[in-house]
């Protein structure tokens, strides 16, 4: 339990916004969006070199804020054993069955762990430095609707709660005797009750709260809804969005 | 006075239900007053809470008869959305009702949806913020903020839209002394400076009933309404928490009853001492003093230089060192955030130290299981909703003893269940008990396996006052077993009133004092680094002046006092 937990909490940790001043957290939310867009365009070509030069380029990029390595390296630390065990898989799938050579297979493997690493950077970075609320501004200035979006915000705000319940209700019934690495797998089952069940009705009670007080404060009421926050492109928007725009051009025409 | 609030000739069932949850309520509240609604638990606040939300019966369905008005608009009729403007509301547990990560976004939220404009809205974020103080919280995240932070943010976001009616239900639940007094004063600014009218629901009184302008007792029906002074008489009937003061001058049959310590109180209680020659030598007092000293025999619990460190590198306990021993009933108080709940969860291996040791019976609790630990140490957290999950109350009971080794143990089980009044309730479900009955049955489900020490974490925080003393009863019950009971707490009213051996105080993860109930909470300077505020009676003795003859921490013990030796009555 405690390495899954340990794994989760990094991960969480990892995808939160974060209160700071930072070249992206001064960044407007709509070009955060389209480096996010251009990234995943960019990362689906097969070449290496582009998908190196991406790598270097997304990484140096994130230098404007520092903090986002250590993000970065926990998202990744996170997902290692899962991603090892999959390309092990993969390579001896491919060798095995698939008529492919060791070398082509590695390879293959190894522009996907690029690919990750780019998405992990890239969106570690937009995480990091946007409030789900200003994701939703952005997103709603591009013509989607709030009440769906608001969906996002709410579960961003509830995950360390209901994370912390759920570790309370874990120490609660430990101390009432309950060990959950005995027994048999169907024992095992009928033990977890014990932490779902309460983190069930927890929830649901939260949630009549939280639904109570979205009518009380007019959500809702009205399609459209407005945000206290002015969007307008400053010049260093406009710079960085010609920056990654033009770089990405170049790195799709001219790499080979 | 124009009335902002009226309630006429209210009923309610809820849905499914043949009792009504309220009775013929009629309720005036004028603009600009100070209102608290005081009753036991169960008695309907809530209820009413929800019903002047429109709450009730737009989304709980059920039956209401009667009429209500807020602000002149027909609740029952047009519904919630016709007064959203009119109302904000603080819910018991307030962190379930902020949607947005950051507290500037959140105060701005009901704004935006209700289409004001940018500009305005930063206008009115910006003054609701200063109006509160809150300025170092702006771009806080709203999941790290204490509860009394989260309060607050919650008003301002009722302020930010003018709201002129404040509506908080049981604010002081999960404040500690400090943060308690904060809210209260905050509160009353808004409402005497701004003119916004506080409708408190509450049963813990001490603090809040010299700010009334009005109370209400409400147990289904209203049972009083007027004058806090004069309201003092139907709480102690019904038992409801009042201000010990007002408890004493009760004792001693004095009237008027006082709601706070006033020149007058040390006024009338002064002439009293003074025309009747005191008969009692300080000397014949001091052999009442409480000496934990004397069950220093056989020692359960060692902590040696206890150092603990979260996952994220802050660290909560810093160097404890704590010796705890048979038979003791010790309280851990300090402010919220303090590191008692960390220091407990030591106790039976939930957390291992990341310095130091912790040994229970000897056993070193690094290298012994939760399961070996819980043995000795029975914990009973906060919540109990976060242990229920079986079918029937018994099944709980017989859960705990299960998995220590109890098989079929039903017979001890009814018995346990007995002694904790939940024998009628074994086959019902743990959900359907109130408040009170679901503690009970928390407590009860740990002292069913008979740990020799049983630790209670907050045990007071949202029960009323007959539930305290209910509590109280069975913890002296099991001290009389031999056993050792730790509670943590920041009710010190509570504390003032239980038989502990010792209280130990912390502050900043350390443990700053620890000694006998007299001592510590007649030690200023322990109190004030620990943020924790004294009795209500302690600071009595202080200012007549008596401390060096009698150190009494309720209002009993001093009422008995002050009859036996100056015949006050």
């Amino acid at each position: 339990m405690s390495l899954e937990k340990g794994i989760i909490k990094h991960l969480q940790s990892a995808l939160i916004y974060e209160e700071a001043v930072s070249f992206y957290h001064n960044l407007d939310p709509r070009i955060k969006l389209l480096y996010l867009l251009i990234t995943f365009i960019m990362i689906s070509t097969s070449s290496i070199l582009k998908l190196l030069i991406i790598l270097v380029f997304t990484f140096v990029l994130a230098s404007l804020y520092p903090r986002i390595y250590r993000k970065t390296l926990y998202i990744l630390i996170g997902l290692t054993p899962f991603m090892i065990f999959t390309a092990i898989f993969v390579i001896i799938f491919t060798v095995a069955f698939g008529g492919g050579t060791l070398r082509e297979a590695t390879l293959e493997q190894v522009k996907v762990f690029m690919r990750v690493a780019v998405v992990a950077v890239t969106m570690t970075t937009i995480a990091l430095s946007t409030t789900p609320h200003e994701f939703v501004h952005a997103l709603v200035k591009v013509g989607f609707k709030y009440t769906y979006l608001y969906t996002l915000i709410i579960t961003v705000r509830f995950i360390p709660l209901v994370f912390n319940e759920l570790s309370d209700i874990y120490d609660s019934q430990r101390s009432r005797g309950l060990e959950l690495e005995k027994g048999g797998i169907r024992e095992r089952l009928r033990k977890l009750n014990a932490i779902l069940i309460p983190a069930f009705v927890c929830s649901l009670l939260r949630a009549r709260d939280l639904a109570e007080a979205l009518e009380l404060r007019g959500f809702g009421y009205c399609s459209k809804r407005t945000f206290y926050r002015d969007l307008k492109l400053k010049k260093t928007d406009i710079v960085f969005a010609a920056l990654i725009t033009i770089s990405a051009s170049m790195i799709y025409l001219l790499v080979p | 006075m124009k009335k902002t609030i009226v309630l006429k000739n209210v009923t309610y069932f809820y849905p499914s239900s043949n009792t009504p949850a309220l009775e013929n309520i009629s309720l005036e509240v004028n603009r600009g007053e100070f209102l608290v609604i005081a009753g036991p638990s169960g008695g309907g606040k809530s209820t009413l809470v929800r019903i002047i939300l429109g709450l009730i019966p737009h989304i709980y369905g059920g039956v209401l008869h009667g009429e209500v008005l807020v602000d002149g608009v027909n609740v029952v009729e047009k519904g919630f959305r016709a007064i959203v403007n009119n109302v904000g509301v603080v819910i018991q547990n307030p962190e379930n009702q902020v949607v947005n990560i950051v507290v500037e976004e959140e105060i701005a939220f009901t704004l935006e949806n209700l289409l004001y404009s940018p500009e305005d809205i930063r206008g009115r974020v910006n003054e609701a913020i200063k109006a509160l103080g809150i300025e170092h919280l702006r771009r806080r995240l709203t999941h790290t903020l204490s509860s009394g932070e989260i309060q607050k943010v919650v008003i301002a976001s009722a302020l930010a839209l003018n709201s002129k009616i404040l509506i908080l239900d049981e604010p002081l639940a999960h404040l500690d002394p400090q943060g308690a007094r904060e809210l209260i004063s905050t509160l009353y600014k808004l409402c005497k400076d701004k003119g916004i009218t506080v409708i408190i629901v509450e049963h813990r009184l001490s603090e809040l009933a010299k700010y009334a302008d009005r109370i209400v007792v409400l147990n289904k029906r209203i049972l009083f309404d007027g004058k806090p002074t004069l309201a003092i008489n139907k709480l102690l009937e019904i038992g409801v928490e009042v201000p010990p003061i007002s408890r004493l001058f009760k004792e001693l049959n004095k009237s008027p009853i006082p709601l706070h310590v006033d020149s007058s109180v040390i006024e009338i209680l002064t002439r009293d001492i003074v025309n009747s020659n005191g008969i009692c030598t300080s000397s014949s007092l001091s052999s009442s003093y409480d000496d934990y000293t004397a069950h220093k025999s056989d020692r359960v619990i060692f902590i040696e230089d206890l150092w603990y460190k979260y996952p994220d590198g802050r660290i909560a306990l810093r160097g404890v060192n704590l010796e705890i021993f048979r038979g003791e009933f010790i309280a851990i108080i300090g402010a919220n955030g303090a590191g008692k709940t960390t220091l407990i969860k030591h106790f039976n291996g939930l957390l291992k130290p990341w310095r130091g040791r912790v040994l229970v019976f000897g056993k070193d609790t690094k290298f012994n299981t939760v399961a070996e630990l819980a043995r000795n140490v029975g914990i009973v957290f906060q919540n109990p909703l976060h242990q229920f999950f079986e079918k029937t109350v018994l099944r709980e009971v017989l859960f705990t003893l299960n998995n220590f080794g109890c098989k079929n143990c039903i017979d001890r089980a009814l018995e346990v269940l007995k002694i904790f009044g939940l024998e009628d309730y074994a086959e019902r479900s743990p959900y359907e008990l109130s408040i009170g009955e679901q503690r009970r049955l928390a407590i009860a489900s740990i002292v069913a396996y008979e740990p020799p020490i049983i630790v209670l974490d907050e045990p007071t925080a949202g029960i009323d006052y007959s539930l305290k003393l209910e509590l109280l009863k069975i913890l002296t019950k099991i001290i009389e077993k031999k056993k050792t009971v730790i509670i943590v707490s920041h009710d010190v009213e509570f504390l003032a009133l239980a038989p502990l051996t010792r209280i130990v105080v912390m502050a900043n993860g350390e443990v700053i004092a620890s000694g006998s109930p007299r001592e510590v909470f007649y030690n200023v300077d322990i109190l004030k680094d620990s943020h924790i505020i004294p009795p209500q009676i302690v600071e009595l003795v202080k200012l007549l002046g008596l401390e060096r003859s009698i150190r009494s921490l309720n209002s009993y013990e001093f009422a008995e006092y002050l009859k036996r030796c100056y015949n006050v009555s």
